[in-house]
């Protein structure tokens, strides 16, 4: 196996330890967590909430796409897809509760 | 009949290159595309049939030819049908032939995938039809507006059948867009650059995205159904506070997209007729390719206006309604290009180019109509009245199965190295082409005066005979039409003229190879220099071996000393088809046959991975490459 | 349709480095084809959670009977849940590390980590569930239930299929199965369950942060 594997390794692009990374990306998941977390409970931010947890919600979602799923590095191609497919998405689904739901509150 | 049986991992795989097991297991996208082309008219004689039923009960007013409920599901069976297991199966069938050859590729990326997407399609078009012979078939429209399809407007199994099978033929569509988006990213022949694909392969590539982007939104509409009806949660219940017009949206965000899956492909087989046929390349290519890529974008931005009348609001409105709009400007740059093809060429009137100006002038006479649609105060006039129908059948019926016929006429050489009958074409031709304009041209008329689409029966006296009457003779005409075209499809596979690899003077790369074709499509894999390759060669003195740019001479040498690898044939995905089709009966009659199935899915699911894609390998044999 | 009788060869293990390049020729893009493959799929992926939690939205402050999200969502729990599928993430791409180095021990490890980490977090869910159902909110009680449990049940699901992913990915590795476990195989499962785990982000924010507001 191990034979096999070097074989793949090669064609890596980047076969260095990147342990110290990916720990250091799972602290800051943590803490942003914990921040939203905060925020949730902090009568003060509550006119804030809403776009203090989209924004964190997409910090996290871009650490993990762009380094656990190493979007960062790897071939653009990937990175246009798959931001077709959140884009998409995300706009058609704002558009749609404001239609039946938003443009009336 | 080479029968081999070898020991892969622990599952023995059998290899036959004959006889029913061979289709049965077979994962040669030739193969593929000729059973989805046959199961596919088989079920467009299906719906042609109900759509028949349905001309004959609206011969003339007050007839009462059948029960109200047996029109509800006819006309729900035949939109159901026609769509989803004629129409989108019979383009599968073009691209899972045509795909691989034109880009110079020895099969799709992933062969037992492609397998699985056609059984469950077959399976699930069987699953759906065999509604009729238990509790009834599906009667909510092939829109099933919420809440038509909850329990309490839809108590029997019919809607079920409608939700499962869809749900079963969504998963094979979907398997094929993810097989069909990587063969053309990833195994275009050396030298085919994107921009030197043929427009067929361009209108897949694009048809792919649309699948990949739109049937996931269904996938999730149908399973809110389901649950509504099997579990009872109330997503479109008004008395909990749901919003029915939810539904609409959900539906209509795939529902668009769809309407461009199925048109998107026939505009590329007309795109490939019609240069052959006028001995020109196409005009204006790249405008070509960058309409196809607007359209695909824009068609998921239109999704409401096929419910303006549910009062969205101006804002909404006025920006679908402009969104609307705008794709006609892509559209209508393809017709030009279509037309500018055509001017100046050396026309040649064979079949195929019959079918495809078919398609070019009953496609403008929808597309016009469904401008039409996108002012909102005519749409508050059209909605839901016989001018829809008649716009959406001038698209997809004089359309789409128009360049269908024309792609059925023009690659048929191509499979059995024998024309079909050209006599026969042209009377297939006019009858189709007369009848369709007899059925559907007066739908105009009557939906003006205001007959309501899905009505059972009309009033007399208010002046809708006629014109239903002349309607349903067009509907037996065009029925001649396609007899003509099915005995002369039939009759000529064996007695059919006899022709060379290459009797249109094509320009893609298919018509360099053998006819038949062989199993691995290219004995070397060829190097591509220009964007129609074969009339390079043929007549621009473009010599086939020249080295291009991502040529690897190793891999040629390499396959020529070793052989050329193959994917082993495989039952898996058969298997796992039919477990999927088990699950969808047990959903609908037995949750002991369901958590049955779902372990059959598992099982199969394990199966099909550990059985892995290794090949074989073949020594093509000398004198028969190019 | 048409038979091609030609001498055949029976596959064999490719026997050197050279000959597997030809069994996988190099692709147009340089992306091995699974690889593509599965982005492809989970760009589709997100439309369909994009349309779940589109309907979750659709229908917050919808109900018109109780119990409502405030009266149950237990938020330091959840985050607590929340923590447990994040530590998967790492422990995933710590495997995927691990298997492109060839490092058998080290995969193995990650990858029965990973498999416990998805299993308590779906142990977390279904504690989740018989709460939530002690008081009182079933599929059908309102749109809260509905959009809710079908939403989570989803998600819930993929995990699920990640978990059994995994599991098959680990005991090949344990019976030395070459052909399963490779860093390629790895490396899809990896992504797909990092993309669970983004959808997990996704619905911790918007259905249990945002449940008091709307």
């Amino acid at each position: 196996m191990a034979n096999q594997m070097q074989q793949q390794s090669k064609a890596a692009p980047q076969p260095v330890d990147r342990t110290k990374q990916y720990v250091a990306i799972f602290v800051m998941l943590g803490v942003i967590t914990l921040a939203e977390v905060g925020a949730f409970y902090v009568e003060a931010l509550e006119s804030m909430l809403v776009p203090i947890i989209l924004g964190l919600t997409a910090v996290k979602f871009l650490l993990v796409v762009l380094y656990y799923m190493h979007l960062k590095s790897d071939h653009r191609v990937l990175s246009l897809f798959f931001a077709v497919g959140a884009v998409m998405a995300i706009a058609m689904f704002l558009i749609v509760p404001w239609i039946v739901i938003w443009q009336y509150t | 009949m080479a029968t081999q049986t070898t020991t892969v991992g622990r599952i023995p795989r059998v290899k036959k290159q004959t006889g029913l097991w061979s289709w049965l297991t077979t994962v040669d996208h030739k193969r593929i595309g000729i059973m989805y082309a046959f199961a596919a008219l088989f079920f467009f004689v299906l719906g042609g049939i109900e759509a028949l039923l349905i001309r004959l009960q609206l011969f003339k007013p007050n007839l009462d030819l059948m029960h109200p409920e047996t029109f509800n599901q006819l006309f729900t069976m035949h939109g159901t049908t026609m769509l989803f297991l004629a129409a989108m199966p019979l383009t599968a069938a073009f691209m899972n032939y045509l795909l691989p050859l034109m880009i110079g590729a020895r099969d799709v990326a992933f062969p037992r995938l492609n397998a699985f997407s056609f059984w469950i399609f077959v399976l699930g078009g069987i699953f759906i039809n065999t509604s009729w012979f238990l509790d009834g078939a599906p009667h909510a429209a092939w829109t099933g507006y919420a809440n038509l399809t909850t329990t309490q407007y839809s108590p029997g199994t019919n809607t079920d059948f409608w939700v499962l099978g869809l749900q079963l033929l969504g998963i094979g569509t979907l398997i094929s867009s993810f097989n069909f988006i990587v063969t053309i990213l990833n195994m275009r022949a050396p030298g085919m650059s994107l921009i030197r694909m043929p427009v067929f392969v361009w209108t897949t590539f694009v048809t792919a995205f649309l699948i990949l982007f739109s049937f996931p939104v269904i996938t999730i509409a149908l399973f809110l159904i389901m649950f509504d009806r099997l579990f009872g949660t109330v997503f479109f219940s008004v008395a909990a506070g749901a919003d029915v017009t939810l539904w609409q949206h959900i539906f209509w965000i795939f529902g668009h997209p769809e309407v461009y899956i199925l048109v998107m492909p026939a505009m590329g087989i007309v795109s490939e007729i019609l240069p052959t046929f006028s001995r020109k390349p196409l005009f204006g290519y790249s405008v070509m390719v960058f309409s196809t890529v607007a359209i695909g974008f824009l068609g998921f931005s239109v999704w409401t206006h096929h419910m303006f009348t549910i009062g969205m609001g101006p804002v909404a409105t006025s920006a679908f309604a402009l969104t609307t709009m705008a794709i006609a400007i892509p559209t209508g740059v393809k017709v030009f290009n279509w037309l500018g093809t055509l001017w100046g060429g050396n026309i040649r009137f064979k079949t195929p180019l019959l079918f495809a100006l078919g398609f070019l002038s009953m496609f403008v006479i929808g597309g016009i109509t469904g401008v039409m649609h996108s002012a909102v105060p005519a749409n508050m006039q059209h909605h839901d009245t016989y001018f829809v129908v008649a716009h959406f059948h001038y698209v997809i019926l004089g359309g789409i199965m128009n360049a269908i016929f024309g792609g059925f006429y023009y690659w048929f050489p191509k499979l059995t190295g024998r024309l079909m009958n050209e006599r026969l074409g042209k009377w297939h031709f006019w009858t189709f082409l007369i009848g369709f304009n007899m059925t559907f041209f007066p739908f105009h008329f009557l939906g003006l005066m205001g007959m309501p689409r899905r009505v059972f029966t009309y009033a007399e006296g208010i002046g809708l005979e006629f014109w239903n009457a002349f309607s349903t003779v067009g509907a037996f005409v065009m029925a001649i039409g396609t007899m003509i075209f099915l005995h002369n499809l039939f009759a000529s596979i064996r007695n059919g003229e006899k022709c060379g690899s290459d009797p249109w003077d094509a320009r893609t790369l298919e018509w360099s190879l053998p006819t038949p074709i062989p199993p691995h499509n290219f004995d070397e894999i060829p190097k591509i220099h220009a964007r129609d390759e074969f009339w390079a060669r043929k007549y621009e003195g473009v010599d086939p071996n020249a080295p291009v740019e991502g040529w690897n001479p190793e891999l040629d040498e390499y396959e020529k000393k070793h052989g050329i690898h193959m994917p082993s044939p495989s039952i898996w995905p058969l298997i796992l088809a039919i477990a999927c089709t088990v699950t969808a009966y047990g959903l609908i009659y037995s949750p002991w046959v369901m958590v049955g199935g779902i372990l059959f899915i598992i099982v199969s699911i394990f199966g099909f991975a550990y059985e892995g894609d290794d090949g074989y390998y073949i020594q093509p044999t000398k004198g028969l490459s190019q | 349709m048409s038979t091609y009788p030609l001498p055949q060869q029976e596959a064999t293990q490719p026997a050197s480095p050279t000959m597997d390049a030809a069994v996988h020729p190099e692709t147009n893009t340089g992306i091995n084809s699974k690889k593509l493959g599965m982005w492809v799929f989970l760009a589709s992926e997100c439309l369909l959670f994009g349309t779940l939690i589109g309907t979750y939205i659709v229908y917050v402050g919808q109900s018109v009977t109780g119990p409502l999200p405030q009266d149950l969502f237990d938020i330091p729990l959840t985050t607590l849940f929340t923590f447990v599928l994040l530590t998967s993430s790492l422990t995933v791409v710590l495997a995927d590390q691990a298997a492109r180095q060839g490092n058998v021990g080290k995969l193995r490890l990650w990858l029965a980590a990973t498999v416990l980490l998805g299993l308590s977090f779906l142990g977390f869910q279904f504690f989740e569930y018989k709460h939530f159902i002690e008081a009182g909110l079933f599929l059908k009680t309102n749109l809260f239930g509905s959009t809710f449990y079908v939403l989570t049940g989803f998600h819930g699901v993929h995990v699920s299929i990640g978990v059994i992913w995994f599991l098959s990915l680990l005991i090949s590795s344990l019976r030395g199965n070459k052909r399963a476990v490779n860093a390629t195989n790895v490396e899809l499962a990896g992504l797909y369950w990092h993309f669970v785990d983004i959808v997990w982000i996704v619905v911790f924010g918007v259905v249990y942060l945002m449940s008091e507001i709307g």
